[in-house]
């Protein structure tokens, strides 16, 4: 049963559980709102953060019970793999860096190639891996119902790694893209392909872009070295695109197709913590036009949805920031 | 929602009333009232996504279908005089019906539930799924109706007692002064009903006004349709409202056993064949000749008379159908038996009462043996914007 108190009608009778893969820093912040809503489970491969997250999970209602910290390293396949741990910590990934001093990488590689302290000095570092498959079946929980990656490169690896189970997760929330710092990286167009082919649509893009320093430092930027202007915040200048975070929301139709209420309700409740407020608005009448529920328990949705922007909007009139905008 | 098996529409080209009277099953007449009803059906189901234009809907789609029908019936039937004018005048209270039915669609489709406190849910709840819900006013709410119709009850009982009226206009008050009002209001706008109400019909719902009626014995008004023998005094007045849009109470004022009128409600509705549905409600309101429309005594409706019989069965098949069919069902049918085995009588106490939606349950009252009673019909409109 739900414990939700801004979800009571939506999560009465179903479950919704949120992993987060990479959650050294805590949730990301569009997800704290929600922080009592939902059980949760929490990937990092680093003991040290993790003994911290155990300490913020246990101060919450439901304590360590409702919010699990798993100490693990996943990848697709499970078994040993190489982590290769860089120099700065987030760029640590089970892909080995793109080191060839090469026209591409001199072209798109910029500080990395002439200063590389992000990369070097360079790790190697045999670890086992499991798959989210093997922590699904460690958690006895029904699955992964909104999922966050972010791996430095492996993250459709890892989500793909839910096997048939990825059937039952209403949203991800992956970073990707074609920035090529990584060997064998998937890229933007493969990610949406296999998403797409496993019932996902995008439904929203935060973009990253990577501005070029002017000859290898961090400061000057072009922007405002060459071209006087502010930067991100001049809108007649922009630089190219270097990843997103994407977030692929389960077609609501396929599951109406297949009468699946229960990832309906969970569809609609994803899409509140990612403000899509209005789309799940919708889909309580989809649901209703299918027979899946009656009419008051629509409005009761609505009455979950409309709750839910009313308490992000709080949140935001009192100076809490979005993980979209800059904190 | 699809018709409960068990409770089919009256077929009246069987019934014994209608012998000798053609009925017109005209293919084409018949694939355009086809085409009404599930484009009717379409559009309620479409109201339900939040983001659906009933409105648009209605206007685009249903013009082009109930225009040719209308023609047609029009067309197909000048040998009968009246014909024309009544086609006319369905036609018109058909389209009033559907306009004031789909309003409430298209309310619901967006409506945000409203909490207040479980039991306004569980009267929300047995609204939405058996169309009724039982309540009892409190001692000191009952008290204040008393107080507030006591002349009125003065002015009723005389009615009857003195001057010999049973008829049901005669014995009823429905104006009220700006005082009685505002006390009536006060009760039957109660909080938790308003509430519940308000939830199930997807607006803001409040008290609109009642009527104060006595209910006496040897009346005709509720029987004898056909002037025969074949109906079902149990069956007979059973009824749907016109009005989608306004939710009803009834509440007594006195007790209320089987014998001396009790309101009693079936669990199910019509409302899964939708034509038939609103053209029934449409067909209690209008007859065969102008002037006669709004008649309420069972032997004024439509099929009362061979003209209205035989212009009602030139309808297609789909529209054959009327709001208060309970007096054309015939006594030891199995329409009667299933009836009398799924239907809610409501007895009780001063204060005891019904809410529900009238025009999806079907339901009759104030059919009395023996004694008299006192009851309240509260009527629920939706708040002005």
């Amino acid at each position: 049963m739900s414990i939700s108190g801004i979800f009571p009608a939506l999560l009465a009778t179903t479950d919704f559980v949120a992993l987060d893969v990479g959650a050294s820093h805590w949730l990301p912040n569009h997800w704290r709102p929600y922080q009592n809503e939902f059980a949760y489970v929490l990937i990092e491969p680093d003991e040290a953060a993790c003994v911290e997250l155990k300490k913020q999970a246990a101060a919450l209602p439901g304590g360590l019970e409702r919010i699990r910290v798993v100490t693990a390293a996943l990848s697709g396949t499970g078994g040993r793999r190489t982590l290769y741990r860089t120099n700065t910590p987030t760029g640590s990934s089970l892909l080995p860096p793109r080191m060839a001093e090469d026209d591409i990488a001199i072209f798109y590689r910029y500080p990395r190639i002439d200063n590389p302290s992000y990369f070097l000095p360079l790790q190697e570092i045999t670890l086992d891996t499991v798959t989210l498959a093997d922590i699904l079946a460690s958690q006895e929980v029904s699955g992964f119902h909104m999922i966050k990656l972010d791996t430095q490169g492996t993250e459709l690896e890892i989500a793909l790694g839910l096997g048939d189970a990825l059937d039952d997760t209403v949203l991800i929330q992956i970073e990707t893209g074609d920035h090529e710092l990584y060997e064998s990286k998937i890229g933007l167009a493969e990610t949406f392909a296999a998403l797409n082919g496993r019932g996902f649509r995008l439904y929203d893009i935060k973009l990253d872009r990577d501005e070029h320093p002017l000859r290898g430092s961090a400061d000057p930027l072009y922007s405002r070295h060459l071209f006087s202007s502010g930067g991100q915040g001049d809108p007649a200048y922009i630089s190219r695109l270097h990843e997103v975070d994407a977030v692929f929301i389960r077609d609501p139709v396929l599951a109406v197709k297949k009468g699946d209420a229960d990832a309906l309700r969970r569809i609609m409740t994803a899409m509140c913590v990612y403000r899509l407020f209005g789309d799940a608005y919708q889909i309580t009448g989809l649901g209703e036009m299918a027979g899946l529920w009656d009419t008051l328990s629509s409005a009761r949705y609505r009455r979950d949805i409309r709750r839910a922007h009313q308490i992000l909007r709080w949140h935001l009139d009192s100076g809490y920031r979005l993980y979209w905008e800059n904190t | 929602m699809n018709a409960v098996p068990g409770l089919t529409r009256v077929r009246y080209e069987d019934h014994p009333a209608f012998a000798g009277v053609p009925f017109d099953d005209d293919p084409e007449t018949a694939a355009l009232a086809s085409a009404l009803g599930a484009t009717l059906e379409q559009i309620r189901t479409r109201a339900k996504l939040p983001s659906t234009d009933v409105v648009h809907l209605l206007n685009s789609r249903i013009p082009p279908i109930i225009d040719p029908l209308f023609a047609r019936l029009t067309e197909r039937n000048g040998d009968l005089y009246y014909a024309a004018d009544f086609f006319q005048r369905l036609k018109a209270k058909l389209i009033e019906l559907i306009i004031q039915d789909y309003e409430v669609y298209a309310d619901r489709g967006t409506h945000v539930y409203a909490d207040h406190s479980e039991t306004a849910d569980s009267i929300a709840e047995s609204l939405q799924k058996q169309g009724f819900w039982f309540g009892l006013l409190t001692p000191e709410a009952v008290q204040l109706l008393n107080d507030t119709v006591a002349e009125a009850k003065k002015t009723l009982w005389s009615r009857y007692e003195n001057e010999k009226h049973i008829d049901r206009e005669a014995l009823t008050v429905n104006r009220w002064g700006g005082a009685e009002y505002s006390a009536l209001a006060a009760v039957f706008n109660n909080e938790i009903v308003l509430n519940a109400l308000s939830n199930y019909m997807g607006g803001s719902y409040v008290f609109m006004g009642c009527a104060f009626e006595l209910s006496v014995p040897h009346t005709r008004w509720w029987t004898r349709r056909y002037g025969r023998d074949d109906e079902s005094p149990l069956s007979a007045y059973y009824h749907n409202d016109e009005s989608l849009r306004h939710p009803k109470m009834i509440c007594y004022l006195c007790d209320v056993g089987e014998t001396n009128g009790p309101t009693s409600l079936l669990p199910v509705g019509f409302e899964g064949e939708i034509l038939g549905w609103i053209a029934g409600r449409a067909l209690d309101h209008v007859r065969e000749a102008r002037g006669r429309d709004d008649v309420c005594s069972m032997d004024g409706a439509l099929v009362a008379t061979e003209p209205g019989r035989r212009v009602f069965a030139r309808l297609p098949k789909a529209m054959r159908s009327l709001g208060h069919f309970g007096n054309d069902i015939l006594a030891g049918s199995s329409q009667e038996a299933f009836i009398l085995a799924n239907r809610a009588v409501m007895t009780g106490g001063p204060g005891q009462f019904v809410l529900f939606d009238g025009a999806r349950v079907p339901h009759r009252g104030g059919i009395v043996d023996q004694g008299h009673r006192w009851a309240f019909q509260v009527i629920y409109e939706r708040k002005p914007a």
